[in-house]
């Protein structure tokens, strides 16, 4: 296992997990309209499927909400 | 009614000069119905970390009407480290690449740093960002901004949500004076007089969410701005009479009661 933090929350996943398997196991739709940084980078959506989460990524999620 | 020009920000031709934000509504039907009845065609969303044990509620199928395009804002950010991958997560969600740049580490008044955001502008205009930025009514940074590749400067009219109006006009009247891009009067519009006021003195635009959305009735106040940012430009393109200290009458002065 590995451990990664994730919008702030400790989270354990498995070795090797990508960012797409992370999402899936979250429940996460990939037609939802969000966003993924690891560590302060940007993962575009067509490199979910490749990129691989390591020990200690800092994983955050984001997506749009109502504001001025 | 009659037609005003157009504006033109980035590779975009506004009709509507009345920009929106869609925060603090009661609902997202009450913020569509705004957003529709007000002939906005840029408005506001914002960012945040996805809760990841609620389920996500989508605001932008809400906000999808013809002719009407999003602007991210970067609110939440304190640096310009912060801001540009916020700009750049802004951009992977939406599909856009306009941005309303907005760095207020100050939690009281939300006023707007100068340094970062002029930092976080040239680092973004470089990335092909159409930035937008937030900022105090500051006349130098203005020009400082566009000189960095700002798109547009928003210079606020007193601090976000308070309603008070064109605090900062004097320093407003410089910044349309001098400014190159288009000057969008963001922050602190409470009535329709107000924006009115902004635009019949040469504002491009103006950004309102507070005095909509907290309305008793946003979706007619919606309309009321329209009608005011319409008729505050149609003014303004009409060309004013000067404002005069002495009396100058409008009626001939003969005297027909005495003889003269």
């Amino acid at each position: 296992m590995v451990k990664i933090i994730l919008n702030n929350e400790e989270m354990s996943i498995k070795v090797g997990r990508t960012v797409e398997a992370l999402l899936k196991q979250l429940e996460m739709d990939r037609s939802e309209r969000i966003a993924i940084a690891v560590n302060d980078q940007v993962v575009s959506r067509s490199d979910w499927p490749n990129h691989q989460l390591r020990d200690n990524d800092r994983v955050l999620v984001i997506a749009p909400i109502q504001g001025g | 009614m009659r037609q005003t020009d157009s504006l033109a920000i980035g590779e975009r031709e506004f009709r509507s000069r009345l920009f929106l934000g869609t925060g603090k509504f009661g609902s997202y039907p009450l913020m569509h119905d705004a957003v529709a009845t007000s002939g906005t065609e840029l408005v506001t969303v914002a960012l945040r970390r996805v809760h990841l044990h609620e389920q996500q509620d989508d605001v932008i199928s809400h906000l999808q009407l013809p002719g009407v395009h999003l602007l991210p804002n970067t609110s939440g950010v304190r640096t310009a480290k912060e801001a540009v991958l916020a700009a750049q997560l802004a951009r992977e969600s939406l599909q856009t690449h306009w941005l309303k740049l907005e760095i207020h580490p100050d939690p009281r008044y939300l006023l707007p740093d100068p340094i970062e955001t002029l930092l976080a502008t040239e680092a973004l205009a470089k990335q092909g960002f159409v930035v937008m930025a937030y900022i105090n009514a500051d006349p130098v940074l203005c020009k400082r901004l566009e000189e960095v590749g700002a798109a547009a400067v928003m210079p606020l009219g007193a601090p976000i949500g308070t309603n008070q109006g064109l605090q900062t006009r004097a320093m407003l009247e410089i910044i349309i004076e001098q400014s190159s891009v288009p000057v969008v009067v963001d922050a602190g519009i409470g009535a329709p007089s107000q924006a009115a006021e902004a635009m019949e003195m040469g504002a491009d635009a103006v950004l309102v969410n507070t005095a909509i959305a907290v309305a008793g009735d946003p979706v007619a106040m919606a309309e009321a701005f329209r009608l005011a940012v319409h008729s505050g430009r149609m003014a303004f393109e009409a060309r004013m009479g000067a404002v005069r200290k002495q009396a100058e009458a409008s009626s001939p002065l003969t005297a027909f009661l005495r003889p003269e």
